[in-house]
């Protein structure tokens, strides 16, 4: 199989891990561009219909970064996130979609090299994995 | 402690002894108006009906294998606002259940309310109940004969027909968090079933409602805890049955091909209480454009869209509290086996964070609360969350 590029799709807190990936684009780190970023407010703003619905249209990673848990911008959105990605992964290995392909990270605003290298591994780790089948399910 | 009382059954006639007892119970003001099911005019089904006059209770029967709705709904609607009157309600173990992730969820107000819970052998598809009941001249005698057959072997072969598959893997046969509780299991119900009541009625004299203690209760405790064993079995058996079938998604989509997105599952869950779903709204209003470029992309797109992911949101949304009641294949047109996987799915995310659904009042829904220190590796793939 010819090398594909995987397309990852990645929720970013605005406070923490948004400002990670400007410190990281700052300070010139090299980093796969394979990934597109999405700011939110929170990473408790991430609803898990956004992570479903990017799965099933075909993206081939999920990442969501956000402050860590007690760092919270918003004191405990983190917190709730953390339990509805628990849901979320249950819910999906239960029916079957590889959660490998999901992945959450918690990256602080100074921790620019963390996220450079975070982007590295996944797009490593998704390109072992292969391209996500669903960009052709049509029966969804 | 709920203190155990016998209901003397006269002339073997069982429904007219509940009748008498749920008459008394308006009488004697125990409560104010009672939600129970009764025989409609054809009497060949069974719907809930809101009584204040006593003398309407004509034909009160929970025993029959029929459950038109989970009726924790319409406790959402009878408790909203001010309540000034007691209303009783007469549910099964699903739906108290499911009236109790309710109540945590802010939807059902339990002041002024009694939940009266019914043991319950299991019930028997819409369509397939309509049938059998053809066989009898109304649902009485169904019920007798249902009874007759539960306390001489396993009840699910009444008329040939198979129960529910939600029922045959109910894990509570017993209403559990109920104010009162009407026990029949074990019992020879032409002569006798067992009340139990909670200790808020301790000052009531039970004796003007016909009732008188009851000092043994232990083979209506064996005939539950074997009747609990058999649906254990059959749990698990359909646990496994899922998980080989979801080794990837295809198994899943397979049962979900005829789904025309009618919603009619999610309006009959009772813990689907939203006001406006998500999938109403227009952010699922998608424009000529939006269907071309998926048909541009994949080739072919199935219309409507959106039917995968409306079953992957429902679940993640309501799987903590799901108690795996059934109403959501019970509801569906085309009658896809939904129910089979949200209990398991239900039960596992459930799992994940030691919670039962409608085990506790005092219990918060997972989604509701969280914890400093937990799952320190969530979203890690290659390690365990916790």
């Amino acid at each position: 199989m010819a090398d594909f590029e995987p397309n990852i799709i990645a929720f970013v807190c605005n406070w923490c891990t948004y400002e990670a990936a400007d410190l990281a684009g700052t300070s010139r780190l090299q980093y796969p561009p394979n990934v597109k970023l999405i700011r939110l407010m929170c990473s408790g703003a991430v609803d898990p219909i956004f992570i479903i619905k990017t799965l099933l249209e075909g993206a081939d990673g999920v990442l969501v970064g956000g402050c860590h848990p007690g760092s919270c911008h918003y004191v405990s959105g983190n917190y709730k996130a953390r339990r509805r990605f628990m849901i979320l992964n249950k819910v999906l290995e239960s029916v079957g979609f590889d959660t490998r392909r999901i992945w959450i990270r918690w990256i602080a605003a100074s921790e620019g090299k963390l996220f450079a290298q975070t982007v590295t591994e996944m797009v490593e780790e998704i390109r072992k994995l292969g391209p996500n089948q669903l960009k052709k399910t049509w029966d969804i | 402690m709920p203190k155990a009382y016998k209901l003397q059954i006269k002339n073997n006639d069982l429904l007219q002894g509940i009748n008498s007892f749920f008459q008394s119970l308006l009488q004697e003001k125990i409560v104010d108006a009672l939600l129970l099911p009764q025989e409609t005019n054809s009497r060949k089904s069974i719907l809930s009906t809101l009584v204040k006059d006593k003398e309407q209770i004509t034909s009160a029967n929970p025993f029959v294998p029929f459950l038109l709705l989970n009726s924790a709904s319409l406790l959402v609607k009878l408790s909203k606002g001010k309540t000034r009157e007691k209303i009783g309600a007469v549910l099964r173990s699903c739906e108290i259940r499911a009236a109790v992730e309710l109540i945590k969820l802010k939807q059902i107000n339990p002041e002024n309310l009694i939940l009266i819970g019914v043991d319950c052998l299991g019930t028997y598809e819409p369509a397939v109940f309509k049938e059998l009941a053809q066989n009898f001249s109304d649902t009485a005698e169904l019920t007798r004969q249902y009874l007759s057959d539960a306390a001489r072997a396993l009840p699910n072969q009444l008329g040939g027909k198979e129960l529910r598959l939600a029922c045959q893997t109910c894990e509570y046969p017993n209403p559990a968090n109920a104010d009162i509780t009407i026990n029949f299991i074990g019992c020879d119900t032409t002569r006798e079933i067992i009340i139990q009541c909670s200790e808020k009625f301790n000052a009531v004299d039970w004796s003007k409602l016909g009732l008188t203690p009851a000092e043994d209760i232990s083979s209506w405790k064996n005939a539950s805890k074997t009747c609990l064993d058999t649906r254990l079995q059959s749990r698990d058996k359909l646990f496994q049955q899922v998980a080989e079938q979801t080794k990837n998604l295809e198994g899943f989509l397979k049962d979900l091909e005829n789904c025309r997105h009618c919603n009619n599952c999610r309006k009959e869950c009772p813990i689907c209480y939203c006001q406006e779903c998500i999938f109403d709204s227009r952010i699922f209003e998608h424009e000529h454009d939006q269907y071309i470029k998926w048909a541009e992309r994949k080739g072919k797109v199935r219309i409507p869209t959106d039917t995968l992911l409306f079953h992957l949101t429902r679940m993640n949304h309501m799987a903590v509290s799901c108690v795996g009641c059934g109403q959501c294949t019970s509801a569906c047109p085309n009658g896809l086996p939904i129910a089979k996987y949200f209990k398991t799915i239900g039960f596992k995310v459930q799992e994940v964070f030691g919670y039962q659904a409608g085990r506790s009042l005092e219990e918060e829904v997972p989604q509701s609360t969280f914890k400093e220190d937990e799952f320190p590796h969530v979203g890690e793939p290659d390690k365990k969350p916790h």
